[in-house]
């Protein structure tokens, strides 16, 4: 028995070792094992790697899946606004399928975070001043700490009002054509249609079911949730 | 006694027991056409000690399941003083044959929760070739209708009268309630033409208790709006056939025919209702006719390829765009208004060397008046300039159809285009990139990469807030503790200091001894009173002296003459050694 596994192991193990990678199966046309090469070097980086996005979209394009490369290249363009590559791609599935996209997912980094920052370093501040009244109470900090507090406070504020809208504001990408129902059941009324490659901004999620509104022809019904990617942004 | 109790309870239990599950196939007959219908029940008797877990319906190979309908009833029953209760359940299968040949139907299982399986007997058909005509005839919007006679057809007339037309065949198979569909238009339906399609519920007084929707309809090859769906039904009356009905609006869709296909279809709509009294409810289901209308193409439609249906005109905003003085965009926006089918309608604009137009901004405003649809439709272009000059987009013609007008044209005007500002990058790439990038293996240099992880999930963001909140913690912990400790020989001081007073008050020796013993015992836990010499030496060691050698002192000067002469000197003394035991000064 013992001798067997080793036999199968043996003859299986020229499989991992020499592997190909996503360039090697692309070159050799198969596409299949290209995408799939690089959805499993995607999951181990995380999700964010605009190159591995970036060819799968190649990769899907060639397996004339339109709304999965339409997907890929829209994510690694929120991953790296300037990829000229991705943009040109993106933009040719666009016009080749009359296809908008929201001008949000187009736009590019604007550099830091400023209510992050304001928010960190007001609340670094009043926290120190607390520290040092609490070991040298005087009436300088105690005067100094209501407006560190308030200044805290208010950028607070307005740092989880930006990120509250940043992340009503989201949208999928349909993958497969699809109809889009006047409810969460796939035995309700049709309101619509969707094609793959469509942008959707979504408004309510129940379920597997996506409430989404079209940017094509502006129409609301519900999808299922496995005909879309949720495309993930970077909070300006 | 005893054996007539047994045989009494053996009755009762027995009489419970009376219907035993069985499970029954039957037909209307076992001989037809192909083309032609066939009624199948499947009827379920349930015995009361057990119940139904799940029920395997006949499989239906080579027929055509056109309707199914599901029923149930119970009902107690005392006769000659047993009780008797019986529950059934009924699926009635309307079925068509595919093709000749000899058939058999089922049988129907049941397994019970007992884990007992029952099957049904199993029924054999005989189909024979050609036959009578399908039922669902182009042009006829009645296609679920089983009988499907001419004359169903001429009574429904489109408008308003057709929803107060006599009943139809499949109207009076269940005539104290049935569900009615309007179509309007019904027939001729030209491709592209808004179609309203209207389910009513007509019931007579008490006929029904209650009802719920089971399925709505559901439509293919058309773009479709649910346009009323009303929460609470508001019934009104009306005389059909000499019989007074209730009726009320169900739903109401629009239905646009696609580019494609030859025929609108729709399913049923079924509705689970209620009948009966409390003791002997019924629940049937109630199904309306499924839509089947024949779509034609526009008269001529080969040469008039890109025309859609409707009346509509159009309208622009700007003839003329200048884009200077820093002003690098601008928008031109084209409106159609009427009616007709505004989800086909679109305007493509061609392109023009020297501008970039923008995929349109589409707003649509449209709904239902008068069986029309009607609302208008705005295409907001953005044009930017691509390089310096006079351009022009050129007018735009667009073909409709109207039963009326026939075919006409609209067309806009051109828009000229002055560009003296453009973009940098516009300039130099004038001619769009219709070329794709290929697999890559390396990012271009100097791209900025951004982390797309929620940020409230970052490490680095948690972790720079969760520095303030434990230095926060640490800081208040440490605070208290030095607080606790500090209160704590605060406490002690105080105790001692006000030991130190009473001594410097003590009014003779007397009360000076007592007061040193009682401030050693409380404040350094020295207890010398009673306490043998011996025994002092052994317990505190050679620390404790100087209180064992002002205790002496004090007792002889208690007893000697002019004892209170040396108070003042003693008091002072008393304090010092006092301060001094474990360090206190």
């Amino acid at each position: 028995m013992r001798s067997i596994t080793a036999f199968i192991i043996f003859c299986l193990l020229p499989l991992f070792l020499f592997a190909d990678t996503a360039l090697e199966s692309f070159v050799k046309k198969d596409y299949k094992a290209a995408e799939n090469t690089l959805i499993s070097e995607l999951v181990k980086k995380g999700g964010d790697d605009p190159l591995l996005l970036y060819n799968l979209g190649v990769t899907c394009e060639k397996q004339n899946e339109k709304g999965l490369a339409a997907y890929y290249y829209l994510q690694s363009i929120q991953a790296a606004p300037g990829f000229t590559e991705a943009r040109n791609n993106l933009d040719i599935i666009l016009k080749e399928e009359g296809l908008k996209v929201p001008k949000i997912l187009m736009e590019e980094g604007d550099g830091p975070l400023y209510t992050v920052i304001l928010f960190f370093v007001f609340l670094y501040i009043f926290v120190a001043a607390l520290i040092v009244y609490m070991f040298r109470p005087g009436w300088k900090l105690r005067v100094s700490l209501l407006p560190a507090f308030m200044l805290m406070l208010l950028f607070t504020v307005l740092f989880f009002i930006k990120y509250r809208d940043f992340r009503a504001e989201s949208y999928a990408v349909t993958i497969v054509s699809r109809e889009l129902k006047s409810g969460p059941d796939e035995a309700l009324s049709t309101v619509g249609k969707i094609k793959a490659g469509e942008i959707l901004e979504i408004k309510n999620i129940s379920g597997d079911w996506v409430k989404a509104k079209s940017f094509q022809d502006n129409i609301e019904g519900w999808a299922n949730s496995s005909d879309l990617r949720f495309v993930a942004r970077k909070f300006n | 006694m005893r054996l007539t109790l047994s045989i009494l309870l053996f009755l009762v239990f027995f009489s419970f027991n009376i219907f035993a599950t069985d499970i029954r196939l039957r037909a209307d007959r076992n001989n037809l056409s192909v083309g032609d219908e066939l009624t199948l029940t499947l009827s379920i008797t349930e015995d009361s000690s057990d119940e139904i877990r799940e029920i395997t319906e006949p499989d239906f190979k080579n027929f055509d399941v056109a309707n199914r309908g599901e029923s149930s009833s119970s009902s107690f029953n005392m006769i000659n003083g047993a009780v008797s209760y019986k529950k059934e359940k009924t699926i009635t299968y309307v079925l068509r044959p595919l093709k000749e040949g000899s058939f058999n139907i089922g049988p129907a299982v049941i397994e019970m929760k007992s884990g007992k399986k029952t099957k049904s007997n199993t029924l054999n058909f005989l189909i024979v070739g050609g036959g009578s005509q399908p039922q669902n005839n182009a042009g006829q919007n009645n296609s679920g209708d089983n009988s499907g006679t001419e004359q169903d057809d001429k009574t429904n007339t489109s408008g308003a009268d057709s929803l107060f037309a006599p009943l139809s065949a499949w109207e009076k198979k269940t005539d104290k309630y049935f569900i009615r569909v309007i179509v309007n238009p019904q027939e001729n339906v030209y491709r592209g033409e808004p179609v309203t399609v209207v389910y009513y519920l007509f019931i007579k007084k008490n006929s029904i208790t209650d009802l719920n929707f089971y399925k709505l309809p559901s439509f293919e090859n058309v773009w479709s709006e649910e346009l009323e769906t009303p929460k609470k039904l508001n019934f009104q009356m009306a005389n059909i056939d000499g019989s007074v009905y209730d009726y009320a609006l169900l739903r109401k869709y629009l239905l646009i025919p696609d580019d494609k296909s030859p025929r609108i279809t729709g399913t049923q709509m079924i509705l689970d209702v209620m009948t009966g009294s409390f003791f002997n409810t019924y629940k049937k289901s109630l199904s309306s006719i499924a839509i089947n209308t024949e779509v034609k193409d526009l008269p001529d439609a080969a040469q008039h390829k890109d025309a859609k249906y409707g009346s509509f005109t159009i309208e622009q905003d700007k003839k003329a765009i200048t884009l200077a003085g820093g002003k690098l965009l601008d928008t031109v926006s084209y409106t159609i208004s009427g009616c007709g089918n505004f989800q086909g309608t679109a305007l493509n604009m061609p392109e023009v060397s020297g501008i970039k137009i923008f995929s349109p901004d589409i707003k649509q405003y449209a709904a239902v008046k008068n069986d029309k649809y009607c609302g208008s439709k705005t295409f907001k272009f953005m044009v930017k300039g691509v390089r310096r000059g006079d351009f022009e987009i050129p007018a735009l013609s667009l073909e409709f159809f109207d039963r009326e007008k026939g075919y006409y044209t609209l067309h806009t005007q051109p828009v000229k285009i002055k560009a003296d500002d453009v973009s940098a990058q516009g300039e130099n790439t004038e001619e769009k990139r219709s070329v794709r990038y290929e697999f890559l293996k390396e990012m271009p240099a100097g791209l900025a990469v951004y982390e797309l992880t929620p940020l409230l999930d970052r490490p680095i963001f948690i972790t720079a807030l969760s520095i303030p909140l434990a230095a926060l913690i640490i800081s208040f912990a440490i605070w208290f503790f030095m607080n606790a400790l500090r209160g704590r020989s605060k406490k002690a001081s105080y105790i001692s200091k006000g030991w130190e007073a009473k001594l410097k008050k003590a009014k003779d020796l007397t009360e000076l001894l007592n007061f040193f013993y009682d401030a050693l015992a409380e404040v350094h836990g020295i207890q010398l009173r009673g306490t043998r010499a011996k025994d002092i030496d052994e317990t505190f060691g050679h620390n404790i002296t100087p209180a064992t050698g002002l205790i002496r002192e004090l007792e002889e000067a208690i007893y000697s003459a002019g004892a209170n002469a040396q108070l003042e000197a003693l008091r002072k003394k008393t304090v010092d050694v006092f301060r001094n035991i474990r360090g206190l000064k």
